[in-house]
């Protein structure tokens, strides 16, 4: 009797287990806010995991850093690679239930990585990922694939403007929106929002500028510990043209607008 | 028929034989330096020339010099009775012989002079050549009577400052031998001719090396090592259950010897810091009789004399280069965990890496005041200031570098707690650690598994290497519970990368991030 009532119960800890993943319908979806980009134009997509029935056990972070979701990007030379993300944590994590409807979303910032340049030249670019955070699931969840043009310079004003952008530390710098120690990086993206203060490139120049003072930095390169300096911060976030940059730096940028008193120049 | 079908088989297996070539076992590569040797036992470095030795040959009694990077060998001496060891100190070696002399002999014209006799089957020796300065004409000078100028096997007279007058010299010009036959360990004045006993009782010792006062001993019985404490005569066990240790090398400015098995035909290292400590396999697979060791200073090759070879074992080498900020700590070190004595160099020996850990710095300021959250920005900065050229890659040697951090990391979202970070992917030149993390700073197994975690990265392993297992590279999210369940160990596809792979793939600052063309599959 007691036998069987162990039996019953593990049974139902195993049911219990599965259940929500056995019913759970997931999908796992990249997009990104336009099709078509400027060589250099930093590339952000957006990635939603979303709950379309039953319930579902997630662990794991939609930043690649996380290394549970894993993107591959295939170049117009038709070789596909694993985009490898500047760093890589080691993290543990809190489970996420989903619910039919919920979602996860995050936005990837694919332009610049362990291989440096993603997009490094004009041509047609298909991105896909997995993810393999979802618990009991019996493999990876596989993505769309989302199909990118990264278009040739047109004249040398954006061959100048791709070029004062792709280095290794204005892509470090890009990222990581800060560090004061990649000094020739700043200089080049201070020349590119001078020079081309209309181009797309320019917009997530400021972006990162702005971002990098408003906030302090240790920098362990003099041993000085710089204070934010919210005054730098707003003349180069006032200058963001935000509708050229991708939605999710669109909405941090909202967010910070009343706290920076912020004049954003919002889209017409 | 069946002679030929023998014969066809033998022929394939030393095909075989001859298309492996080198060996694969623990070590990158193991070779036959110099082939035909006959009983190859004591061997040591050419002070005069690093890329030569000297052997002994006990069965031929030859004093012989050879070239490691060719392999080509010149005799010095013959007419030896049965030497057993050999220590150069400037033109004259020294060699124990088994019929229980203790001989020098002129490395410019061969020319023998016995030192001592009455040995009983001398084996290993360790010299010790100190040239002291004695009652000088004011002790405010130097603060003491007596000043040791030079320690090691070749005396060196340094400036004397013009303010000391008169100053007397004492050479000490020492050898220790120990006694198989009747377990001493005995001290040979090489001026004076004579000897002493310093230490008996000891169970059929064959190996000794010496570090300041202190001499270490193998011992037969009990497959032993032993710390001799030269002034007090005080004998404790640093590892037992050795299979028949022989000769040992002292590690160059480094609490380690590295130690020959006969009964296991391997070479050894054991981490003398460590109480307790475990012996950790460098090279297996020698051949029979394995006795003098030889390492390069580099620690990317190690020679064995054997009874019929001198062999070479290829390991890749790395500093491991660690810096603490302040009110943190340097990773922990000879943890026990599942039966074993838990080591970096440990954990890398397995995959035939020498890493020589360095403790560099230990009060890096954290520049954080209030705030101790570190961006990725701030640690990219942090980790190209603080390396210290003195642990750079040279040669063979390659370097890493690892920073416990005094705070934790910018995490994704609440309930996450990062414990350790690769940076950056580009080139994979340095890791940080997160001690402002409880699991890290309080719970010691955590805290060296992320370091060697991370460490990994950085020469290039992939989380996938660990898949299916608790392994090194096993994603720490995937562990669990973590970190009772982790495991010292790296997968064999972990080993093969770290043994195997182009340098480039492998060393930091060779490539980006899983960027490697060989395959990982397992």
């Amino acid at each position: 009797m007691r036998r069987k009532l162990c039996l019953l119960v593990c049974c139902g800890v195993i049911l219990w287990l599965f259940a929500g993943v056995a019913s759970a319908e997931l999908s796992l979806t990249l997009s990104s806010h336009k099709s078509s980009f400027a060589l250099g134009e930093p590339i952000i997509v957006d990635v939603e995991l979303k709950c379309l029935g039953g319930t579902a056990r997630v662990l794991g972070e939609l930043d690649p850093k996380y290394h549970t979701l894993i993107f591959f990007v295939r170049g117009p030379a038709g070789g596909e690679e694993a985009f490898i993300p500047l760093v890589l944590a080691e993290a543990l994590g809190t489970e996420t239930t989903l619910g039919p409807g919920e979602s996860l979303k995050e936005s990837a910032k694919l332009f610049f990585g362990g291989r440096g340049w993603t997009f490094p030249s004009p041509g047609n670019y298909q991105i896909r990922a997995v993810f393999e955070g979802v618990i009991g699931a019996p493999g990876p969840l596989s993505s769309n694939v989302l199909a990118l043009e990264v278009r040739a310079p047109a004249n040398t004003a954006e061959q100048e403007q791709a070029r004062l952008i792709m280095g290794r530390e204005q892509g470090k710098f890009l990222i990581y929106e800060g560090g004061d120690h990649l000094t020739q990086g700043i200089q080049a993206l201070r020349a590119l929002v001078s020079r081309y203060p209309r181009s797309p490139h320019a917009a997530y120049a400021n972006f990162a500028l702005g971002m990098a003072y408003s906030k302090p930095f240790k920098n362990f390169k003099t041993g000085v510990l710089r204070p934010a300096n919210p005054v730098l911060a707003r003349n180069y976030l006032n200058k963001v043209r935000v509708g050229l940059i991708a939605p999710s730096l669109r909405m941090r940028l909202q967010q910070l607008a009343p706290l920076l008193n912020l004049n954003l120049r919002l889209p017409r | 028929m069946k002679t030929k079908a023998r014969i066809s088989f033998i022929m394939c297996l030393v095909a075989i034989v001859v298309l492996v070539g080198p060996v694969w076992g623990a070590t990158r590569s193991l070779t036959n330096l110099l082939s035909g040797v006959r009983g190859g036992v004591g061997l040591c470095a050419d002070p005069a020339s690093r890329d030569h030795a000297y052997f002994v040959e006990y069965n031929a009694g030859t004093l012989r010099r050879v070239n490691l990077s060719t392999g080509a060998v010149s005799t010095v001496a013959t007419g030896l009775s049965n030497p057993v060891d050999v220590a150069i100190a400037g033109r004259t070696a020294y060699v124990t012989e088994g019929v229980g002399r203790l001989t020098s002999v002129r490395l410019d014209t061969g020319e023998k002079a016995t030192v001592v006799s009455g040995l009983a089957s001398p084996q290993q020796i360790a010299l010790r050549i100190t040239l002291l300065r004695v009652a000088l004409p004011s002790a405010d000078t130097w603060g003491g009577g007596v000043v040791p100028v030079g320690l090691g096997v070749e005396p060196r007279i340094e400036r004397i400052p013009a303010e000391i007058v008169r100053p007397r010299l004492r050479l000490i010009s020492q050898a220790y031998v120990v006694e198989h036959g009747s377990g001493k360990l005995t001290c040979v004045d090489l001026l004076a001719r004579s000897k002493s006993e310093v230490k008996s009782g000891l169970g059929h010792p064959v190996g000794v090396v010496l570090e300041g006062n202190i001499a270490y001993v193998s011992e037969q019985d009990g497959g032993k090592i032993s710390r001799i404490d030269l002034s007090t005569g005080r004998q404790t066990t640093v590892v037992s259950g050795l299979s028949q240790p022989f000769f040992l090398y002292k590690r160059h400015n480094r609490q380690g010897l590295f130690v020959t098995e006969r009964g296991a035909q391997r070479l050894s290292y054991v981490d003398i810091g460590l109480n307790p400590t475990a012996a950790k396999e460098v090279a297996s697979g020698l051949s029979a009789l394995p006795s003098g060791i030889l390492v390069s200073a580099d620690e990317s090759k190690f020679y064995v004399a054997t009874d019929a070879a001198l062999q070479k074992a290829v390991l890749r080498s790395s500093f491991v280069e660690i810096d603490c900020m302040a009110g943190t700590a340097f990773p922990p070190n000879g943890l026990s965990h599942a039966g074993e004595i838990a080591t970096l160099e440990g954990i890398y020996l397995e995959a035939a890496m020498m890493v020589d850990v360095r403790h560099d710095e230990d009060s890096v300021a954290n520049l954080a005041g209030a705030d101790n959250i570190f961006s990725d920005a701030e640690l990219d900065a942090l980790m190209a200031a603080h390396r210290n050229p003195a642990f750079a890659a040279s040669g063979e040697r390659w370097s890493a570098h690892l920073i416990v951090v005094n705070g934790i990391y910018t995490e994704p979202g609440p309930g996450w707690e990062t414990y350790g970070v690769m940076f950056d992917t580009t080139d994979r030149q340095g890791c940080a650690v997160f001690y402002g993390r409880a699991l890290i700073s309080g719970e010691p197994k955590a805290f060296l598994r992320t370091s060697a975690h991370e460490l990994g990265h950085e020469f290039n392993c992939l989380h996938s290497f660990g898949d299916g297992t608790s392994s090194i590279m096993t994603r720490t999210g995937d562990i669990d519970p973590f970190p009772d369940a982790i495991s010292y160990h790296f997968t064999e596809v972990s080993k093969r990368h770290l043994r195997e792979h182009p340098s480039d793939h492998v060393r930091p600052g060779g490539s980006a991030f899983a960027s490697c063309p060989e395959s990982h599959a397992p």
